[in-house]
């Protein structure tokens, strides 16, 4: 897929996609993360760390892997901080992931095609999946949900969510 | 046209086609039922002897009333009448009949009723050979005709889970429903009508001193309040280990459907029971029904079945059946109850019965139906030896010999089944405790003990997992009295008569075949049931299966409990192969992985071939037709100029932390950590028995941080392999990795102007680092802004390098390039370029080759540590016979080497001493040149051994080489 943004509009199921040019990736030596450290990071698996405005800024999305979407610079020092200091690795994975914006009253319905949205979230706020034959990352967003597939997956995985919410539409 | 009222249709009326007639329904109207009120009784004929047929069930049991919607090559077959509803242009057509539903050639087939038994075509059509028969025996086969084209769309899917699952909204599963809401649990139902209700629909009940229908329409809103879903048209399909699959088919046919994967904490199976028949003979003819079909049309579309009825079966139900269709308006000539006596609850029935004028006859059967395309007259005979024998006439017999539960979903899983002598039919009995049966479904069929059982279990099931509101009391029901039946299962007759007592009326299978199967020695239902039929296509043995059962029993001397029924198996209810696929069809079967540079290659003639997920280029039309000419000339291009390679697909594991290279010493078979900071070497990575897994090249980026490439394809499955240690073996260590395979495009640009293009395309600031790279070294630097990275490494035996960029730069530079005068190419060529060179090719790499084999002796005698290490040293890798890796070329330096050809030592030989891996043509020597594995005590260079390609019967004279056959002394890449 390349890189450029898409939208597609309609009040009931509205999706937005677009590639993540920067983003990094923390991975801990160990988990259960123990002292400060718990106190840093998002502490569950599914857990996700917001800014003010409600903005996911670190996913929680595997025991001790940990994804910044769009990190600002105090997030990246933090985390560089972290690597410093022995408890994991940041890794720049700019590129490899391609995000998808689902919103709408028909959103879960949609993702229900592929997986049990109920069982994966509210429980938590983002998980680790497999959707649409796609690894794919899951975060629950006040209006709707953001996907993250791999990138090499984007297209098939838009033509999935295309072909799919038009049949929702007109069912 | 005459408005008739029911539960289910309007006064809006709808026209449909069937059989090319056209006719009018109303609303809500089924086919079968609107054809039913139009006097239509022959909706189709049997499978094998052509057999004129009616309708016999009003739901999916139905096995006779069979059609085929549309019109070819569009078509859906046999969607069952009951079922489908009615919809304005509808096109049906009747099945199996030829030319017309009435004039039928093929029913001819009718007089060889004793020569088709079972199993005629085993033994039968042995001479002069099966193939003479075959053409006409398949055209009169099978259940309607598939369709010639795939039009329908997929299913919708929907995953949902829930805390109780209903199965049923009859009243068991509307009580059970209400306990589970009352308490407070989540709670979905399923339905496989279009309506709740079940058989309230027509019983005389009240509950909770309301009509049934009151309450329902009550229970139904409180349920809507609760939250609870309750889903129509929805049939439970199958399932397993807690998944429950459900199917919703609105209007009976695959067309907006929907498959539901649910997963509920608890699950209660209130699918209620089947009518079942009575075998007598003739009992398939037009106009013969199941008493609660015949019920149901009469209050769900206002339908009379018949004008003059008789009712045939075993237990009380008949007479407050009787009361309900006489109240109606149609005219019950008689009631023939097998039975002496009927209980002191129906006693009052049939004394007003009596006195409205129905004949009631206590310890009689129906013997035989006379009339070919409906009933003209029935026999009854005493089932005592007095009494006479009688015929009396009618257009419609109303039979009903029980009710078989709908235990299908109650037999996986470890659930199981027991038969129940009181009802004369096998009910679920121990269940996964997250499952249980109520109602009809587990033998109850008395409402007040339905509502009553359903609630409280119900209840239970929420309290247990944690739902723990107030259920108040379970709802109080009076309906028909428990039928108190009297087990019945085929009337007496002469040997000649079973070959028309029908128990499987979709199949014909006859007593007379369930006879024979026993005669020739199929004593096990299972066996009798794939010898016989009875029981298979959709109607999965709902009507037939418990009564061929029974009348094996009998035959066999043996009680039913012994005999038992056959298993059924998913789905349940008939479901199109397009349902059962899900979303996974069309453009959609297989998901597929993009590189960023696809659009590119698409657009220019690129051709594509799958690997593992990914599509990538095999080569372009521009170069040749087809893949050997283009892959020869890109390759010699190559070779004599350059060009460029989108190799985006290589995996890329980044690895960091302070134990990383040690835990890359692991990992390889040669060291990692000897690698400087800037540099990079080729890297074999072992399975724990020593086998090659896979291969790549290992960049170490920092001190603390690699980057190890793998074959494409392998990024999941070698990150996976890493994990593995990484967790389980060596968590101690200060180390984690990352698939980054996404992240990077790859451009490998390879051949002798490689370096003069890439310094031309990528400016001055990259020409001195460029000069000066060293084989195996990269540098990173930017181009227009975005990171790149050099790494001078070569698959093809050429001057080459590998550019890993930033997706943003991924275009821009393939056609900066290209602009040079580097035109892509893609894997074809790629093989050529690997073979002549002897890199390995992915089919050298087949989990069965050590490094030793594929010639790394060398690697493997630097001794480093490593997984798969201590098992190399396995006597039999060394064993004369043990293939290795060498080169062949024909001995004529023409002859064609096919890939997969079996390697001996003669022509006339077939011990195979190995195998052809990869085969090619080579540009560079202009002949067929191959990689292969060859025992290494017939190995050495020079020996001539025979290819021999079995599947084409080619033998080739094949003298074996190094496998390096183009520049064995690298002086290409040391450019």
């Amino acid at each position: 897929m390349n890189t450029s943004s898409r939208s597609i509009t309609d009040q009931r199921c509205q999706i937005q996609s677009s590639a993540t040019a920067v983003a990094v990736e923390f991975k801990a030596f160990q988990y259960p993360l123990v002292g400060t450290v718990s106190a840093e990071l998002p502490g569950e698996p599914g857990a996700v760390q917001r800014d003010a405005a409600g903005n996911a800024t670190l996913l929680h999305y595997g025991p001790g892997i940990f994804l910044a979407p769009s990190p600002n610079e105090a997030l990246l020092r933090r985390l560089r901080a972290l690597e410093t200091a022995g408890v994991g690795a940041v890794f720049d994975v700019g590129g490899q992931w391609h995000q998808f914006r689902l919103t709408g009253a028909l959103s879960a319905r949609l993702l229900s095609s592929g997986i049990d949205i109920e069982r994966c979230v509210p429980r938590r706020d983002c998980a680790a999946v497999h959707l649409f034959d796609s690894p794919a990352l899951l975060l629950l967003q006040s209006t709707g949900f953001d996907v993250w597939v791999p990138a090499s997956y984007a297209t098939a995985f838009f033509a999935t969510l295309m072909r799919l919410r038009e049949r929702l539409i007109n069912a | 046209m005459i408005l008739r009222r029911g539960h289910r249709v309007t006064t809006q009326s709808v026209s449909f086609q069937f059989d090319g007639r056209e006719y009018t329904a109303q609303a809500g109207d089924t086919v079968a039922s609107a054809l039913l009120a139009h006097g239509v009784r022959l909706f189709g004929r049997s499978v094998k002897y052509r057999r004129p047929r009616g309708v016999f069930a009003a739901g999916p049991e139905e096995p006779n009333a069979l059609l085929t919607v549309g019109t070819q090559p569009c078509v859906i077959p046999n969607v069952s009448a009951p079922q489908l509803a009615v919809t304005p242009q509808l096109i049906t057509r009747s099945q199996n009949r030829w030319p017309s539903l009435r004039v039928d050639l093929h029913a001819v087939l009718q007089a060889g009723g004793g020569f088709f038994g079972a199993g005629f075509y085993y033994k039968t059509f042995m001479w002069p050979s099966w193939r003479t028969y075959e053409t006409m025996i398949r055209h009169l086969a099978g259940l309607g005709e598939a369709p010639g084209a795939a039009d329908i769309a997929p299913p919708h899917v929907e995953h949902l889970s829930c805390d109780v699952l209903v199965g049923g909204a009859g009243a068991a599963g509307l009580a059970a429903a209400l306990a589970a809401a009352r308490a407070g649990a989540r709670v979905v139902v399923c339905e496989r009508e279009p309506q709740a209700g079940g058989e309230l629909d027509f019983e005389t009940a009240t509950i909770d001193e309301q009509s049934a229908t009151e309450w329902v329409r009550a229970s139904l809103a409180e349920l809507a309040r609760a939250g609870a879903r309750v889903l129509y048209h929805t049939a439970i399909v199958g399932g397993s280990d807690g998944l429950v699959i459900a199917h919703a088919e609105p209007g009976g046919i695959a067309k907006n459907n929907t498959v539901y994967r649910i997963r509920p904490q608890k699950f209660v199976m209130a699918m209620g029971a089947v009518e079942r028949g009575i075998a007598f003979a003739n009992n398939d003819r037009p106009g013969v029904m199941l008493l609660g079909a015949a019920e149901r049309y009469l209050a769900r579309y206002g339908v009379a079945v018949g004008k003059v009825l008789v009712l045939f079966g075993n237990h009380d139900r008949l007479y407050a059946s009787a009361m309900r269709l006489h109240a109606a308006g149609m005219r019950v000539r008689a009631i023939v109850d097998t039975r002496c006596d009927v209980s002191a609850a129906a006693f009052g029935l049939r004394a007003t019965l009596t006195g409205m004028g129905v004949e009631c006859m206590s310890g009689h059967a129906v013997a035989e139906v006379h009339g070919v395309y409906g009933i003209r007259r029935i026999r009854i005979i005493p089932l005592q030896a007095t009494g006479t024998e009688r015929f009396i006439e009618c257009d419609a017999l109303l039979v009903s010999g029980g009710w078989t539960p709908m235990l299908q979903a109650a037999l996986h899983d470890g659930g199981q089944r027991e038969f129940a002598a009181k009802v004369s039919e096998f009910v679920a009995s121990v269940q996964p405790e997250w499952r249980t049966a109520v109602g009809a479904c587990a033998g109850t069929f008395e409402l007040g003990a339905i509502l009553t059982e359903s609630f409280r279990a119900a209840a239970q099931f929420a309290h247990s997992i944690g739902a723990m509101g107030v259920v108040g009391r379970a709802p109080v029901g009076r309906g028909d009295t428990a039928p108190q039946l009297q087990a019945f299962w085929r009337s007496p007759c002469t040997r000649a008569h079973e070959k028309t007592q029908f128990v499987d009326l979709q199949n014909d299978v006859t007593v007379a075949d369930l006879r024979l199967a026993l005669g020739e020695g199929f004593v096990d239902i299972e066996h009798i049931k794939r010898y016989t039929t009875l029981g298979i296509g959709t109607e999965q043995g709902r009507t037939g299966g418990l009564l061929g059962a029974a009348i094996v029993a009998e035959l066999k001397g043996e009680a039913l409990s012994r005999v038992g029924v056959s298993r059924t198996r998913p789905p349940y209810q008939p479901m199109t192969l397009g349902s059962l696929a899900g979303l996974n069809q069309g453009d959609a079967l297989r998901v597929t992985r993009r590189t960023p540079l696809h659009a590119w290659n698409q657009a220019h003639g690129a051709v594509f071939e799958p690997a593992e997920y990914w599509l990538r280029t095999r080569y372009y039309r521009a170069n040749g037709t087809d893949a050997f000419t283009a892959g020869i000339q890109e390759a010699t291009r190559v070779r004599a100029h350059g060009g460029i390679l989108d190799g985006s697909t290589l995996g890329k594991i980044e690895v960091a932390g302070a134990d990383a290279a040690a835990f890359l010493d692991r990992l390889y078979l040669t060291k990692a950590s000897t690698i400087k900071v800037g540099r990079s070497k080729y890297m074999v990575n072992l399975r724990e028995d020593g086998m090659v897994l896979d291969d790549g090249i290992v960049l170490r980026l920092a001190p603390n941080r690699f980057l190890a490439t793998t074959g494409s394809g392998h990024a999941e499955h070698m990150l996976s392999h890493f994990e593995h240690y990484r967790a389980l073996e060596w968590s101690h260590r200060q180390v984690a990795l990352t698939n980054l395979t996404e992240a990077w495009a790859v451009i490998v640009v390879a051949g002798p102007k490689s370096r003069a293009t890439l310094m031309n395309v990528l400016g001055e600031a990259w020409h001195a680092r460029l000069s000066g790279l060293t084989h195996m070294e990269f540098s990173e630097s930017c181009w227009q802004g975005q990171a790149l990275r050099v790494l001078r490494a070569s698959f093809s035996g050429e001057l080459a390098f590998e550019l890993h960029c930033q997706h943003g730069i991924a275009v821009p530079l393939w056609e900066a390039l290209v602009a040079a005068g580097l035109p892509p190419y893609g894997l074809e060529a790629l093989d050529i370029l690997r073979v002549e060179k002897g890199y390995l090719v992915s089919s050298e790499m087949n989990g069965e080759a050590t490094p030793q084999d594929l010639g790394m002796d060398g690697l493997v005698n630097l001794g480093n540590e490593c997984v798969g290490r201590a098992l190399l040293g396995r006597p039999a890798f060394v064993e004369p016979q043990r293939p290795r890796l060498v080169g062949l070329r024909a001995r004529d330096g023409k002859s064609v080497i096919q890939g997969g050809a079996q390697i001996t030592l003669t022509a006339a030989d077939t011990h195979s001493l190995g195998h052809v891996s990869s085969s090619v043509y080579s540009p560079a020597l202009a002949q067929w040149i191959a990689l292969a594995f060859v025992a290494r005590d017939r190995a050495a260079t020079g020996t001539v051994l025979v290819a021999r390609d079995l599947l084409r019967g080619t033998d080739v004279d094949v003298v074996v080489t190094s496998p390096v056959h183009v520049d064995p002394s690298s002086e290409r890449m040391k450019v």
